[in-house]
Order: C-alpha cells, then sequence, then structure tokens
C-alpha cells in the first residue's frame, strides 16, 4: 500500500541479473544490497556511503536535485528513489522517458518492510527481502525482549541543536517507542519539529539524544549544560548518536533499535558488547 | 530656513525634512519637547513589548517560583532560555533599525539596509563557511559568529572601495555592488550547501532564515556591546545623514566632510551588522520597514529617526519573535518568517496611505 509502483514501459527490462539499477537515495542503496541486488547497482546518490562498496559507483546527484544526464548516461533499466520525491521534476522527466520507476516510502516502518519487499520483488531477488525482513524482525524482537518491565524513559532525540530540530515521528519515533521511551518530541503534527528550548526544559526528559553530539564534541556541553534543571543534564545523560545508520531508513533499522535501547536504558544492555553508536557524553 | 526656529529648538539648519516639499505637510521642527515625547513613547511601547515578551512563551511559566527557587524548570525556562532570548531580539532588532536608517541616508535609496548592500550575506557566508570547516576540522563553537563578523567587514570593505568612481563614492554606485556582492555571496552560500551532506544543510538554512533560537548571555553581551558602540558611532553622525540626504554637493556646500562620514557611517553599521548577523543569521525586512514606519511617523531627521529607530526596531523584533515562539508552540516558526509576513503587509499599507512623501530619505 505504502510502496509507490510506478512500472512504465515494464517491456524494456524483465527482472534478473542482467539488470541495470539506479538508486537515488542512501536508504534504498542500503536496501539493494542487503536483498543481493547490490552487483546489479550502476549508480548512486551522492550522500550513498554504505555499503562501503558504493563509495566507488558513479554518483547521479542527491535525491533532492538527481543529474538526469548522469542517470540517462547509466543506461538504468530499472530507477529506484523515495516517493517524497514523486513530484519532483527530475523524477517526472525520466517517468516520461519511460524508464522502469521504483518509488518506496520511507516514513514508517511498515514503508520500509513494503520497500524492501517490493525491491527484492522486482530485481528478482524476492526470497532475499523475505529472509531479510524476518531476520530484522528476529532482531527487533530480541530488544524488545530484553527491555521486558523496563521502566519508560522520556526522551528527545534531536538531529542537531543548531537549529534545534527534533524527531516527532516516522521510523524513529516507532523505535523510540519499541525501546520503552516516551518521545516529547512526538504529537505535534510534524515528523520533525522545531521545538522551543523552553517547552524543553517544561518537558524535562530523562535522556536527550543528540546527533550533532557525534561530530562535534564541542559544542554540546557548551550548549545544554545552560538548561541543568533538564534531568539528563543534570544526570550526564545527554549522548550523541552516530547519524549512519540512525538516521538511515533502510535495513539497518534494527541495529538503529538496538543503539537508541542501550543509550536510553544502559543498565539492561550492561555486559553485552555494545553495536556502536553510543557517542561522546556530555 | 528663514524661519526662525521655535526657543528650546535643537539648531541645526536641516530641520528641514527633505520629502516635505508641500506645505501643509511641513512637520514641526525637532524640538527637545518633541524628541522627549517620542523616544519616550517608544521606550514604554518597547517595555510593554518586553514585558509581554517575557511574560509568555510556548509553556507557562510560574513567576513567584522561577524567583524563589532557583533548581526549579521555571527558573529555567525563565532566565536560562526565555530573557536571553528577549534581550537578543531587543539587541538585533535595534542594530538591524538603526543601521537601516543609517544606510538609507548614506545611499539615498530607500531600499538600502545591510541585506541589500550585501553585509548580512557576507555574514551569512562566513558563519556557513565556518559551521562546514568545523564541522570537518574541529574547533570551538565562538569561531562562528567570529567568521561571520570578519567576513561582515570584509565585504562592507569590499563593497565600500568599488562603489568609489574616481576617487569618490558615488551612493548609487555603491547601492548596486551592494545589490551584486549580495547575490554573489548567496550563490557561494548555496554552492556551499550543494557540496556538504544533508545534516549540515539545517543549520545552512537556519543562518539563512535568521532565528534568535538559544542564545547565550555571553553572545548577548558582546551584540550589545557591539551595537551600542555602533550607536554612539552613528548618533555622532546624525547631523551628516540630514545633510548627505540632501546630495554630496550641498552637504559638501554645508561643512560636511562627505567621504570621512560616510566612510565613519559604514564601518560603523558594519560593525553592527555583523554582531547581529553572526548570532541571529539573516533576519530580514526589520532594517527596511522600521526606518520607514518611523519616517513616515515622525519625519526623516536623524537625529530622532536614529534613536527611534534603534528602540522602534527592538520593539518590532521583539514582538515578532513573541510570535514566532506562541503561534504554533512548542514548535516554533523562524522569526524572519514573521518578520516579513508582518511587516510586508503593513509597510505596504503605510506606503499607500502616505504616498511617496513620507518615503523620501
Amino acid at each position: 500500500m505504502l510502496t509507490l509502483i510506478l512500472c512504465l514501459g515494464a517491456a524494456r527490462a524483465e527482472p534478473g541479473s542482467a539488470q541495470r539499477i539506479v538508486s537515488l537515495a542512501p536508504s534504498t542503496t542500503e536496501t539493494l544490497f542487503a536483498v543481493g541486488a547490490g552487483p546489479q547497482v550502476v549508480g548512486v546518490s551522492q550522500y550513498c556511503d554504505y555499503p562501503p562498496q558504493v563509495l566507488r559507483l558513479p554518483k547521479v546527484g542527491s535525491f533532492l536535485t538527481p543529474n538526469l544526464e548522469a542517470i540517462v548516461g547509466l543506461r538504468p533499466t530499472l530507477i529506484v528513489g523515495l516517493d517524497t520525491s514523486a513530484n519532483d521534476r527530475e523524477i517526472r522527466a525520466l517517468q516520461r522517458m519511460g524508464y522502469r520507476m521504483l518509488l518506496v516510502n520511507d516514513d514508517s516502518l511498515e514503508g520500509i518492510e513494503d520497500g524492501i519487499r517490493n525491491i527484492g520483488v522486482q530485481t528478482g531477488h524476492g526470497a532475499q527481502a523475505r529472509r531479510l525482513i524476518e531476520s530484522m524482525r528476529t532482531k527487533m524482537a530480541a530488544v524488545r525482549e530484553r527491555l521486558k518491565g523496563a521502566p519508560k524513559r522520556k526522551v528527545l532525540m534531536v538531529v542537531g541543536h543548531d537549529p534545534l530540530v527534533a524527531v516527532g515521528g516516522g521510523y524513529l519515533n516507532q523505535l523510540l517507542q519499541m525501546a520503552d521511551c516516551v518521545n516529547i518530541g512526538a504529537g505535534f503534527g510534524s515528523q520533525w519539529p522545531r521545538l522551543s528550548m523552553e517547552y524543553i526544559i517544561a518537558a524535562a526528559p530523562d535522556v536527550i539524544l543528540d546527533g550533532q553530539m557525534g561530530t562535534d564534541p564541542a559544542t554540546p556541553s557548551g550548549f545544554w549544560s545552560r538548561y541543568r534543571t533538564i534531568p539528563a543534564v543534570r544526570n550526564h545523560r545527554v549522548l550523541g548518536y552516530d547519524q549512519n545508520p540512525v538516521l538511515r531508513p533502510g535495513p539497518r533499522v534494527a541495529q538503529t533499535l538496538r543503539i537508541l535501547a542501550e543509550l536510553t536504558h544502559p543498565a539492561l544492555f550492561a555486559g553485552t558488547a555494545p553495536r556502536g553508536g553510543a557517542g561522546a557524553r556530555l | 530656513m528663514s524661519q526662525a526656529p521655535a526657543s528650546g529648538s535643537i539648531p541645526d539648519s536641516t530641520a528641514l525634512e527633505t520629502g516635505a516639499s508641500e506645505p501643509g505637510a511641513r512637520r514641526p521642527y525637532l524640538t527637545r519637547t518633541r524628541m522627549a515625547a517620542v523616544l519616550g513613547a517608544l521606550t514604554l511601547v518597547l517595555i510593554v513589548v518586553c514585558a509581554a515578551a517575557v511574560m509568555f512563551g510556548s509553556v507557562p511559566v510560574d513567576f513567584t517560583r522561577a524567583i524563589a527557587d532557583r533548581t526549579s524548570p521555571d527558573h529555567a525556562i525563565l532566565f536560562a532560555a526565555r530573557m536571553p532570548r528577549v534581550l537578543m531580539g531587543a539587541v538585533v532588532g535595534a542594530i538591524l533599525a538603526a543601521v537601516g536608517a543609517a544606510l538609507q541616508a548614506l545611499v539615498r535609496n530607500p531600499l538600502a539596509e545591510g541585506g541589500t548592500l550585501g553585509i548580512s550575506s557576507g555574514a551569512a557566508f562566513g558563519a556557513i563557511l565556518a559551521i562546514v570547516l568545523t564541522y570537518r576540522f574541529g574547533g570551538g563553537s565562538a569561531i562562528v559568529p567570529a567568521a561571520g563578523f570578519a567576513a561582515a567587514l570584509i565585504s562592507t570593505l569590499a563593497v565600500y572601495r568599488l562603489g568609489q568612481m574616481h576617487g569618490r563614492v558615488e551612493p548609487f554606485t555603491l547601492l548596486l555592488v551592494g545589490v551584486i556582492f549580495n547575490t554573489f555571496w548567496s550563490a557561494l552560500i548555496l554552492l556551499i550547501n550543494s557540496l556538504v551532506n544533508l545534516y549540515q544543510t539545517r543549520s545552512i538554512l537556519f543562518w539563512l532564515v535568521g532565528s534568535l533560537e538559544a542564545p547565550t548571555y555571553g553572545e548577548v553581551a558582546a551584540v550589545s556591546a557591539l551595537g551600542a558602540a555602533g550607536f554612539v558611532w552613528l548618533g555622532w553622525h546624525a547631523r551628516d545623514m540630514n545633510l548627505l540626504s540632501l546630495g554630496d554637493e550641498p552637504a559638501h556646500d554645508l561643512g560636511v566632510d562627505v567621504d570621512g562620514a560616510r566612510r565613519a557611517i559604514f564601518i560603523a553599521t558594519s560593525l553592527m551588522i555583523g554582531g547581529a548577523v553572526s548570532v541571529s543569521g539573516m533576519i530580514g525586512f526589520v532594517g527596511l520597514i522600521v526606518p520607514h514606519i518611523l519616517r513616515l511617523a515622525f519625519g526623516a531627521d536623524h537625529r530622532l529617526l536614529l534613536p527611534a529607530s534603534f528602540l522602534g526596531g527592538a520593539a518590532f523584533l521583539v514582538a515578532a519573535d513573541l510570535a514566532a515562539r506562541v503561534a504554533i508552540a512548542p514548535a516554533e516558526i523562524p522569526v524572519g518568517v514573521i518578520t516579513a509576513l508582518c511587516g510586508g503587509p503593513f509597510f505596504i499599507y503605510l506606503l499607500r496611505r502616505e504616498g511617496h512623501r513620507g518615503i523620501a530619505v
């Protein structure tokens, strides 16, 4: 349902190993490689950096501004992108030219699963896609199992504090809920709300996850330490996270759930090998 | 100028208002009483607006608790989040409006302000470059405002140099050079924007739209110091601005060191704008509409217009930021959006009602 399949000129290519695939977003690139369609990928967006071998592939611009000429030059038989860009000028132009396009949704966990399933089917790797989804579900269930009976944590998760863009909805909000967190950014009708500092102080989160900390260890202490009444600041629970994979709505969401659960409920994961992501502390 | 000024008026040959050619439109001379009345009223407005901005916000605050209990969230909301923001709004608004008034006189053009002269976008470019470089190579958070400030100065000096023809400043050339610099800096900003990763583009947008989000008292103090120093410097030249509004020749004949005054005003304004933009990004429209509205209301004498813009700009930006904070609370709207949305239509309304008379600088 959530996935939009646009098969224009579908006769051009049949699914199989002869496909030449161009991927327009980091998350769809990850999915293509995760379902085993990696060898068929001939071009990726400039933001794609996972798995590492995509760094060697030709770049076709970003998913905000795909480069038509570069895409056409790669003679793709399938172009995979995000449905949020369905109305973009470049996407419509590619459709008019008759390219087979697969635009998937990555706004929710359900959308991500649908996207993986569809990418699998369209590239002739349906079985691998099903196994991938199964293994993601198993990993996530394992994290849920470990969290059983855990106290709810009030959490603020921001992409960065300059500006303060918070996680309000989408798959990250779902993952936070699965990690037994109450997301203080949720419920304002926006997937990425810009919250006011006053509200954050009043909401008093127990944990603050700040994506800007991983990259800029000097700033956050200066930024957050002004607000000592926030429990997260007082108790040194302002934590960084690695934006890659956390901000990638693709097959690594299970890993992201594990990272979020470890950061918000460290006691329950003590003694287990960290799966990465735990960044600098305030 | 033949009429004897009313007793108690400030003696100045430029009490005439340049736009007021028809007798009925002549405003009263600038007397000390009138100056005190206007500035007193604006100060009152500023105090009321600031009080409202401290009272209201995205969440309600228990004021007794905020003052009594220093460890309460109420205290933090009021003193760590709201107060520095209101103060920063006042300082930045005052700077933008006073600078707009001064630059409009300097280049004798109603479109002049920090934005159109390329100063603000120069500052934004410096700040954005610093964001990207500190992201890559590390460095303290103070580098970003410092870079914005330095870039504003460089941009101003470049515009000033290139705006000269045969060793003399041509106001029209200066404005054109400024407009081109503005476009040039904007293009460089967009170039950087297309080279960095997705997460950094958010920070860049933040500088382009302008916001008063989460300032520190240190930043407020630094920008206040710059603003105050620049404002005194501008005030010193208020009389020169009146004469410069008449044109270079008359100003020169009336004893103004035209190039000297122009250089002084330009440097003062770039110091002020550099400070403001380096902490709040490019907040548009304040420098344009506030001086024009005040000019329509109180006339074009810069001895009154400068301090009036200073107070009026402060009140306007604090009010706009209050709206930005409460409109869709607890989420926020960038304050630059509010200033343009409210300021634009109101300005057009005034313009249509008053005609061109009041717009002349």
